[in-house]
């Protein structure tokens, strides 16, 4: 590794404008402040949120950045401000960016940091407020380089990044950045009680990490909802879960019917702006002609509707701008609690570790594809239209 | 550290403008100094669209709560060094008194332009007023500091007036709504340094942009699920493990 201008460079994998990434060979990635610190990456996974850059959806997205959010490595270089690190630590990093020092930060709200997104300006006048940094993401949430690349520099390192038990294989761990805090974030938010059901739409690595949190929170009985047999097969039989396939069956009327007409007390919402529009509720999509809108909430409908009077929906599918035919009648009538957000990855991280090494939770059967780096673009039609089984891609930048 | 511009040393620690203060006067002066590149070159492209007032003044008001006690980012905003780690152009800044000093900022290019900030009210830890007049964008500002409730730190409210100076420099520099973001641009910046220590740059990172060689190594989306189909559906690379 060679910081700084003297690199001969590394392999990234990179956006390329909308439905196209490819693997490029960029400039090394340097320490470019003092809270710096380069990681070579390791491991580092795909993630639905990357299918929502790369297929456009939010906006923002230069030609050229780099893709990736999830992953471990070892750190190699470590800026002068740098105080809990050590060049050589096998580490996780947390996907979203804190500085450590404001408000949000200090009351664990880490990925509503208000330092490290240097385009502020731009997110607070589609958002009012500006959210954390991401890696790997569109300039409205920092636009840092992401992990998809051989070495990548992460800023402020002494906050979001922690040392790996030797004995935690990276294809597991990766899981910790991200995947595993959002889906324990969402369990969170149910504020699960005695004899709660829980449903969970989106059987991607979130939804399965949110099923198997619910259950660890004590959820009496969760319920997965998707139309990929393989992912729901995979959710029954790692997890014990019931599920629904939703083309085959009306979700609403087979939800009353497991529940007896109360509705699920929680629902999480683990699909994001690309649902799937074909069934359900996304036909008032399809009826009204607003197909082209910019966000499809089917999944969050769904959620609305099911969901029992006074419970919660926790929505972790991430969203970008303004979505119509939002059931607001169904939210405000039935007193439900809507949460949401990007995952408060250092608030969690430590604990989905401690949480994986007494095998409270596990991720193996999550990584249905791990290939190496050059592969990215083929990793990523595998992941994009669920084929060959694929549930989650691992890239091993090094192999 | 947010690769400031060079800072002489001449900065004396003894300096007494404060970081608000000059962080804004550092940036309008950043924007005289562009105003005054674009005349030489030949001239503004827009002039007018000035904001309200007869004389062509200008009013911009941005806050940020900064999640310090109001004694510390008020003593911050009295340290001048702090003032060079925090914003960017500032190349130097000279004492004359208590309540003035030099201030000399960087333009684009190797421009520089030089002026005279006065303190004009200084109420330690609630407001700091400030004034430049013998300047070509002259203007005033103010800046702020109360409490915020609950223990989130401190309101920083500011306020800056710019009046149009030289003709032909007000035109483009007013009508630039870039004036506001540049002054939004240094309450942030002071924010960052005084809650997370630095500011986080992001520009000339890497990127596929500068790829070197510019070459498309693997292919786009797509063309291998062709040859996953082609094949038959078996894996063509990876594979399940
Ligand atoms: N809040 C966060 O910070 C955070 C973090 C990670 C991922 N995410 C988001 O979580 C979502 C899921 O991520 P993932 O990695 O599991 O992605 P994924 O693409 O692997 O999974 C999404 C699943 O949703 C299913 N789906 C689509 N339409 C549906 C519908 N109408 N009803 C039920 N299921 C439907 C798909 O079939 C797919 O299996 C994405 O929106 C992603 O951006 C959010
Ligand atoms: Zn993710
Ligand atoms: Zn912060």
């Amino acid at each position: 590794m060679a910081g700084g201008d003297g690199g001969t460079g590394v392999k990234a994998l990179c956006w390329e404008g909308v439905g196209r990434v490819a693997v490029r060979t960029v400039p090394d990635p340097r320490i470019d402040n003092a809270r710096d610190a380069i990681v070579k990456v390791t491991a580092s996974s795909v993630c639905g949120s990357d299918l929502h850059l790369i297929d456009g959806y939010v906006p923002g997205m230069r030609e050229g950045d780099i893709l990736g959010h999830e992953f471990v490595g070892e750190v190699v270089e470590i800026g002068p401000a740098v105080r809990t690190l050590a060049v050589g630590d096998r580490v996780v990093v947390a996907s979203t960016i804190g500085c450590g020092g404001c408000w949000f930060c200090d009351t664990d709200q880490w990925s509503l940091c208000d330092n490290t997104n240097p385009n502020a300006a731009l997110s607070e006048r589609l958002w009012g407020q500006a959210p954390a940094a991401v890696f790997g993401s569109s300039p409205l949430t920092g636009g840092f380089a992401g992990s998809h690349a051989e070495y990548v520099r992460v800023p402020f390192a002494d906050y979001g990044v922690y040392r790996l038990p030797p004995n935690l294989p990276d294809d597991a761990a990766v899981y910790a950045s991200d995947a595993a805090p959002t889906g324990w974030m969402a369990a969170e938010m149910c504020r699960i009680g005695e004899g709660d059901v829980v449903a969970v739409w989106g059987a991607g690595g979130v939804g399965q990490l949110a099923a198997r949190a619910a259950l660890v929170l004590g959820a009496e009985r969760v319920i997965v909802i998707d139309r990929y047999s393989d992912r729901l097969d995979a959710a029954r039989e790692n997890l014990g879960v019931a599920t629904i396939d939703y083309q085959r069956a009306d979700v609403q009327e087979v939800l009353e019917d497991m529940t007896a007409g109360r509705g699920p007390d929680a629902c999480i919402e683990a699909v994001g702006m690309e649902a799937d529009n074909d069934g359900g509720l996304g036909l008032y999509d399809l009826a009204t002609g607003r197909t082209g809108q910019s966000e499809r909430p089917v999944a969050v409908r769904e959620a609305i509707l099911a969901c029992r009077k006074g419970g919660t929906v926790a929505m972790v599918g991430v969203f970008a701008g303004l979505a119509d035919r939002f059931p607001l009648g169904a939210l405000m009538h039935k007193g439900l609690t809507l949460r949401s957000g990007q995952p408060h990855s250092q608030r969690y991280l430590p604990l989905v570790l401690d949480r994986m090494a007494r095998g409270d939770i596990w991720t193996d059967y999550l990584t249905t594809h791990s290939m190496p780096l050059s592969d990215g673009p083929f990793g990523y039609e595998l992941f994009k239209y669920k084929i060959d089984g694929c549930l989650r891609v691992v890239f091993h930048p090094q192999a | 550290m947010g690769r400031p511009g060079p800072v002489s040393t001449e900065l004396g620690r003894r300096a007494t403008v404060g970081v608000v203060a000059g962080a804004t006067a550092g940036v309008v002066g950043y924007l005289a100094a562009r105003a005054a590149v674009r005349a030489a070159g030949g001239g503004a492209r827009r002039t007018g669209a000035v904001g309200a007032g007869g004389d062509g003044h200008r009013t911009y008001r941005r806050a940020v709560t900064i999640y310090r006690a109001p004694a510390e980012v008020y003593a911050f905003c009295r340290d001048q060094p702090n003032l060079a780690e925090s914003i960017g152009n500032v190349v130097r800044v000279d004492e004359i008194d208590d309540r003035r000093s030099c201030w000399v900022v960087a333009g684009p290019g190797r421009s520089e332009v030089e002026f005279p900030v006065e303190i004009v009210n200084d109420d330690p830890q609630v407001l700091l007023d400030w004034r430049v007049t013998d300047a070509p964008v002259p203007h005033e500002g103010s800046v702020s500091f109360t409490q915020a409730p609950g223990g989130r730190g401190t309101e920083v409210r500011l306020v800056v007036t710019i009046h149009p100076g030289t003709a032909g420099l007000s035109g483009p520099l007013l009508a630039a709504d870039r004036a506001e973001r540049l002054v939004y641009d240094a309450l942030r910046r002071v924010k960052q340094v005084l809650e997370a220590g630095e500011v986080v740059r992001v520009e000339g990172q890497s990127s596929g942009r500068d790829a070197v060689p510019r070459e498309v190594i693997t292919q786009y989306l797509a063309t291998g699920v062709v040859a996953w189909a082609v094949t038959g559906g078996t894996t063509v690379t990876g594979g399940p493990r």
